[in-house]
């Protein structure tokens, strides 16, 4: 999905810009990318063949090599870079030398690109293959906001203001350290922090919209939440807040799906006007909800799902897509779903049918979260085992603590080697209640399965 | 059923034991050990069901006292009718004898004992101590149909086998102690993958150290170079040195040799600058001597030819005063004046052929007349001689003439042609020859004269004959008709005119010859004087050049003019060679120059080169070079070694820098924590779902318990006083194994066999209570016998348990035996009007029940 969004307000330049607005530097371009967690691993994805494991873990850096060719198709005037620039505190060496040299051949082409680290690659953590950078690029240090001015032909067209992590655990509002500075040109403010409260990310530099407006910047080109957000702004106390989102997706995850790519800002006449998204993404992760009601037999189903994948390949635009199925509702398939490997049956009948062919649409789960024509009332009716079974299961899944509690003596019972891969799995109660909805499933199915 | 009595005939250590006044409800049979308490319950048994066999473990206990082994017991059935069981072990059958005395048999005991086997009747109804404790004994079908087939077992068993099924789908996911389960593996392969990954990033991070080795070998690998390029440098210049010795050496030679020629004298150069006249003078000399020689020589030949001369003319003169005076010109008759000068050879020629032809007319006049007169002979020979033909007879008259014709004219004309001569006289004398045979033949006959003959002869006209004939003799100055020897004298004149005529020529011709030599001896002392005249011009001038050139040159001298040149050229070759000398020097050193800027180049280098090659010692120079390549090949090793390992170094970063295996080994490893995650979230689901259906199953054991549970669930909370509350029959899905377990007022699930003995035994007494009531309410009431049973239990169960087996009596009879007394005070306790019955040591029977 190209999502691009345009300023159709006529705005003042403000401050200097007015002097600059005649001047042809006035007009120019830069590009905005953040999270790009260069060799990331990725995650929650399944045993994958070659080809698709080649291509994930390519994706990141090829993503990265996107956005520089970017930068060069479009002649930037700059390149800022938001943050986690790589995943990790064990950050890749590949990874690190990639960075430097798609920077590098930035600076070669004289376009200077500014760079933050961000929670996942804060500066006083990490180890850095990288003994210098080249001139034009800037790192900003973790103590204090640094302020560099761009640029063109002898006249400052922009200024760059950002702060790096100095730790992980950076939980200060950093954007109240940015200020408007004297100057003309457009100001950048370059930060990786949550903005109002993303419950979806860890709560890093925690800040509001009105922390970034007070600080009277042209724009804020921010980074860590990894759905792409635009703000769109209007003058002097309303900047553009953009979240260009991570540049390739690393997880099926609903924030991870779809394009992913970086943001070129274009500015005209001195003012920012225009946040173009360009996806530079190589793999999509797209996932695809499907209930079998009204689906009579398993080839109906993998016929469906078939489709979807298909339109979903489509819609990527010549990338290849790791797809994801998700099976609801009740029907007659749930029997058959229910069956130990039917997921992993169904999956293998999609695989053969996309085969490996480029770009590749790549089946890796399907989760099955159908349910059978179970008439619980009926059974809870009959008096009988199975309704003490759906009285108790009922009982205790509505009851956090007592599920809890039941989950915690079965876990309990798990090697020691197997207890840190347990943790979390039921971790929150929505997540218990739903393991309990299909423990029930899977002991009626088991008492089911006895019956003559 | 109820035993009213027993009779033991003889049977272990009993021998005619008769107990009556056995009690419908409780009685407690007491006795010492070894009374023989466990015996009788062994002889109960034995009667109802048999005797054990040889091949059973039990003991038969053959009669120790006497007696037949064997007896018989006393009993009512369910309608108070009394039976007699006697069972002897040499019997093959029991004798059942019923209420009016007929026999019965095995039927009868089979509903006298309802269906009871001996399993059954020893597991639930009759029974000691070492019985009591084993689960195992209520394993009977009878016992267990009781215990374990009531409505919770069968849910419970389909609750089990779907609790097992699911136990082991999450065994095939996760277990304890194994490597095969699914997640085990994950876990296994995701730790080993995190263990490649760590070592992988720990490669990784050692980058930055790998990048300072590789900074370090490429210093190495360049201080190496930089040792290796001096020596090489050295070596190269050592080479140079020994290469550009030589040319150095010759320029100093040629240097040397130059300055001791020194510079070139004026007269040299005087000779230099008239190079090329002198080169022409020296070149012309020789033809100038030459020229000079010729000279001479023609100056004498000159003199010759002026002294041939006056010798031809001197001859001329000579032969023009013995030459005859030549007669006046006018009609001399040559032949009257022999002073007249002959005729030309023309004139002579002509006269000669007058002569011939005069001598021709003559002969054919006188043949003609000679013809007329053979023809008019022939006439008359014809007339005479008919048969030889006319041409015959003409040629034998012609021939002759013909042949000295010929003659005279091949005569004549070898005289004028000597050198036909011979041919001409062979050629007359052949033709004469021929004539010779011609005419033989015709006068021996053979021979035809034609007769044509005449016909040619006869066209002569002698007329016209006579005045050729004349005419001829007029131009000789003969008579018009001469005498053929007339003829013959003027041809003989005419030889003679010849004669002279060719000695006059001879004379003419030697004259003319002088003439003419004098004349070529005129012209070639015209010619030679003007020659000399020119050559002495020509002499003169080269002998003037000669002589300036030499004055130029500093020559002076009277010498010729050629030894002027020779000295000249000899002064030039000398200065020539000096200055080519010279030249070559230079030209030697300027090559050697050359050579040796090639071999040494240009610029600081070369100069030092330079430099070295003045000090001028090559033999160090040789040791040096020897000792450097020794050291370039130790060098170039270093280097090598060096350069090597900065490129493995290199290669290595550059594999660090490409290395894409902590990204493959991070999709590796999320695909295994996915894989890892997903296994333990279906373990989970599983162990929830195990774990409801458990929970479901452990209400429902506790609610839908089968009745003897029940019963016995509830005397055991009597006897265990609320301790207790409920007990669970179990088994698994394949009824196979079973369990029975009491849960604690706690709720707390305990295995029977976890239950100290005491409580142990207690259980299992109950449960044989509720399985005798059970069997009691389906069939019939049989005796529970007890041996004992109550030893390890504690004072407060013991009153317990009597209690509860005091209440069982109410409805069942029970038989107790036991050897404590204070047992035999429960059983009073529980039940005052229960029967005592005291078993002596001794062999009589008999005593009477304890009051």
């Amino acid at each position: 999905m190209t999502s691009s969004v345009r300023n159709r307000g006529t705005r003042q330049p403000i401050g200097s810009l007015n002097v600059m607005a005649d001047s042809p530097e006035a007009s120019f371009c830069f590009v905005h990318a953040a999270d790009l967690h260069l060799d990331t691993p990725f995650r929650d994805v399944h045993d994958l063949p070659h080809h698709v494991a080649e291509a994930l873990r390519e994706a990141s850096l090829q993503a990265f090599d996107s956005i520089v060719e970017l930068a060069l198709e479009r002649r930037a005037a700059f390149v800022v870079i938001a943050g986690d620039i790589y995943d990790g505190l064990e950050r890749g060496l590949r990874a690190q030398v990639r960075f430097h040299k798609g920077l590098a051949l930035l600076a070669g082409e004289g376009i200077p690109s500014f760079v933050v680290h961000g929670n996942h690659d804060p500066v006083s953590t990490g180890w850095s293959a990288i003994s210098s950078w080249p001139r034009g690029v800037t790192i900003f240090g973790g103590e204090s906001v640094g302020l560099v001015p761009v640029e063109k032909d002898g006249a400052v067209i922009a200024t760059v203001q950002g702060i790096s992590y100095a730790t992980r655990m950076t939980t200060e509002n950093l954007s109240l350290r940015f200020r408007r500075p004297d100057g003309p040109g457009v100001h950048v403010g370059l930060l990786h922090c949550n903005l109002e409260g993303s419950v979806d990310h860890d709560a890093y530099s925690p800040c509001s919209l009105d922390d970034l407006r007070s600080a009277r910047l042209d724009y804020w080109a921010l980074g860590h939440i990894h759905l792409r957000r635009v703000i769109e702004g209007s003058g002097p106390g309303n900047p553009w807040i953009v979240y260009p989102g991570n540049s390739q997706a690393r997880s099926p995850k609903p924030s991870e799906q779809s394009a992913k790519g970086a943001i070129v800002v274009h500015v005209r006449q001195g003012v920012v006007d225009d946040a173009e998204f360009v996806p530079c993404d190589r793999v999509r992760f797209e996932e695809i909800e499907s209930t079998i009601e009204g689906v009579p037999d398993l080839p109906s189903l993998v016929e469906n799902l078939g489709e979807q994948g298909a339109a979903r390949l489509a819609a990527a635009e010549g990338r290849s897509a790791i797809l994801r199925a998700r099976l609801t509702g009740r029907g007659v398939l749930h029997a058959l779903l229910a069956r130990p490997g039917a997921t992993d049956d169904l999956v293998r009948a999609l695989r053969e049918e996309t085969g490996d062919r480029q770009p590749f649409c790549w089946w890796d789960e399907i989760e099955d979260l159908t349910k059978g024509i179970v008439d619980l009332d009926a059974i809870r009716r009959r008096g009988d085992f199975a309704a003490d079974l759906v009285e108790l299961a009922e009982n205790v899944g509505s009851n956090p603590a007592a599920a809890a509690e039941l989950a915690g003596r079965v876990v309990a019972g798990a090697p020691r080697a197997l207890a840190g891969a347990l943790d979390g799995i039921a971790g929150d109660d929505d997540t218990l209640a739903r393991l309990f909805d299909e423990a029930m499933s899977t002991a009626l199915d088991a008492i089911a399965g006895d019956e003559p | 059923m109820k035993l009213t009595g027993i009779h033991v005939d003889g049977y272990g250590t009993l021998a005619d034991l008769d107990l009556d006044g056995i009690a419908p409800s409780l009685t407690v049979v007491y006795g010492l050990n070894e009374a023989g308490k466990s015996t009788l319950l062994d002889f109960v048994r034995a009667v109802l069901f048999g005797f054990p066999d040889r091949r059973s473990r039990q003991n038969a206990r053959p009669p120790l006292r006497g007696g037949r082994h064997g007896g018989s017991l006393r009993l009512l059935d369910e309608d108070g009718r009394p039976w007699v069981i006697e069972r002897h072990a040499d019997a093959r059958d029991p004798v059942i004898t019923g209420p009016d005395g007929r026999l019965g048999g095995d039927a009868e005991l089979h509903a006298l004992l309802g269906g009871a086997n001996a399993g059954l009747f020893r597991s639930i109804f009759a029974f000691g101590l070492d019985e009591l404790t084993s689960l195992e004994n209520l394993d009977d079908d009878d016992v267990r149909d009781l215990v374990f087939t009531a409505g919770v077992l069968g849910a419970g068993r389909s609750a089990t086998r779907a609790m097992r099924e699911l136990e082991n789908r999450r065994g095939t996911i996760v277990r304890q102690r194994s490597s095969d389960a699914r997640a085990n593996q994950l876990r296994h392969q995701l730790d080993d993958t995190e263990a490649r990954l760590r070592t992988t990033r720990a490669a990784a991070e050692g980058y930055a150290s790998a990048e300072a080795g590789h900074r370090r070998l490429q210093g190495e690998t360049g201080t190496a170079r930089e040792r290796l390029d001096e020596l090489r440098r050295r070596d190269v210049e050592l080479d140079r040195l020994r290469s550009c010795w030589p040319y150095w050496n010759r320029i100093h030679d040629a240097e040397a040799r130059l300055a001791a020629l020194g510079p070139p004298s004026a007269a040299a150069e005087q000779l230099t600058r008239l190079a090329s006249e002198i080169r022409r003078l020296d070149a012309e000399c020789s033809a100038h001597e030459l020229r000079l020689g010729a000279l001479r020589q023609s100056q004498v030949e000159l003199a010759g030819i002026e002294r041939s001369r006056a010798d031809l003319v001197e001859q001329r003169t000579h032969l023009e005063q013995s030459r005859p005076p030549v007669p006046a010109p006018g009609g001399r008759d040559r032949s009257d004046d022999p002073g007249v000068a002959p005729r030309d050879e023309a004139e002579l020629r002509r006269a000669d052929q007058e002569v011939l032809l005069l001598r021709g007319l003559i002969g054919q006049r006188d043949q003609l007349l000679a013809a007329q007169s053979q023809r008019e002979t022939m006439e008359r020979l014809a007339r005479r001689s008919p048969g030889v033909s006319r041409p015959a007879i003409a040629l034998v008259f012609v021939t002759p003439v013909l042949i000295a014709t010929v003659v005279v004219a091949a005569f004549e004309f070898s005289k004028h042609n000597a050198a036909l001569g011979a041919v001409g006289a062979v050629a007359a004398l052949a033709l004469g020859a021929a004539a010779a045979l011609i005419i033989t033949g015709a006068r021996v006959g053979t021979i035809s004269v034609p007769d044509r003959a005449d016909s040619r002869l006869a066209p002569v006209d002698p007329k016209r004959l006579s005045a050729e004939i004349a005419r001829a003799a007029e131009v000789l100055s003969l008579d018009r008709s001469p005498a053929l020897v007339e003829v013959d004298a003027v041809a003989t004149r005419l030889d003679e005119e010849r004669d002279e005529r060719r000695r006059r020529d001879e004379l003419e011709h030697r004259l003319a010859e002088l003439e003419t030599k004098i004349a070529e001896r005129d012209a070639a002392h015209r010619r030679l004087s003007r020659a000399i005249e020119a050559e002495t011009a020509t002499v003169e001038g080269f002998d003037a050049s000669a002589r300036r050139v030499a004055a130029a040159c500093g020559l002076e001298g009277g010498e010729s003019a050629a030894e002027l040149c020779r000295q000249l050229a000899s002064a030039l070759a000398a200065a020539e060679q000096a200055r080519d000398e010279r030249r070559g020097l230079k030209e030697t050193i300027n090559r050697a120059n050359s050579d040796l800027a090639e071999a040494a180049g240009f610029g600081p280098e070369a100069d030092r080169l330079r430099d070295e090659l003045a000090t001028g010692d090559p033999a160090s120079w040789e040791s040096q070079s020897a000792a450097i390549k020794a050291d370039v090949a130790a060098a170039e090793a270093v280097f090598q070694d060096a350069r090597d390992a900065e490129r493995d170094a290199e290669q290595s970063l550059e594999a660090l820098r490409s290395s894409d295996e902590i990204a493959t080994l991070e999709i590796e490893r999320a695909a295994l924590a996915t894989q890892l995650e997903d296994a333990l979230r279906e373990w989970i689901v599983l162990g929830l779902g195990q774990a409801l259906l458990e929970a479901t199953f452990a209400r429902y054991e506790r609610e839908k318990q089968p009745a003897v549970i029940a019963r016995a669930a509830e005397l055991f909370r009597d006897v265990t006083a609320g301790r207790y509350v409920q007990l669970v029959a179990h088994e698994d899905e394949r009824a196979a194994h079973h369990g029975i377990d009491a849960i604690t007022a706690r709720g707390e699930r305990v295995d029977s066999g976890s239950l100290s003995r005491g409580t142990a035994e207690q259980l299992y007494l109950c449960l044989r209570l509720g399985l005798a009531a059970t069997h009691a309410e389906r069939t019939v009431s049989l005796p529970f016998v007890l041996d004992d049973v109550l030893v390890n239990f504690d004072p407060g169960r013991v009153t317990a348990v009597g209690g509860a087996i005091g209440n069982l009596a109410r409805s069942h009879q029970v038989l107790a035996f036991t050897c404590h007394p204070h047992i035999v005070d429960v059983f009073r306790q529980a039940d005052p009007d229960c029967t005592v019955i005291e078993l002596a040591l001794t062999d009589t029977i008999g005593a009477p029940p304890v009051a």
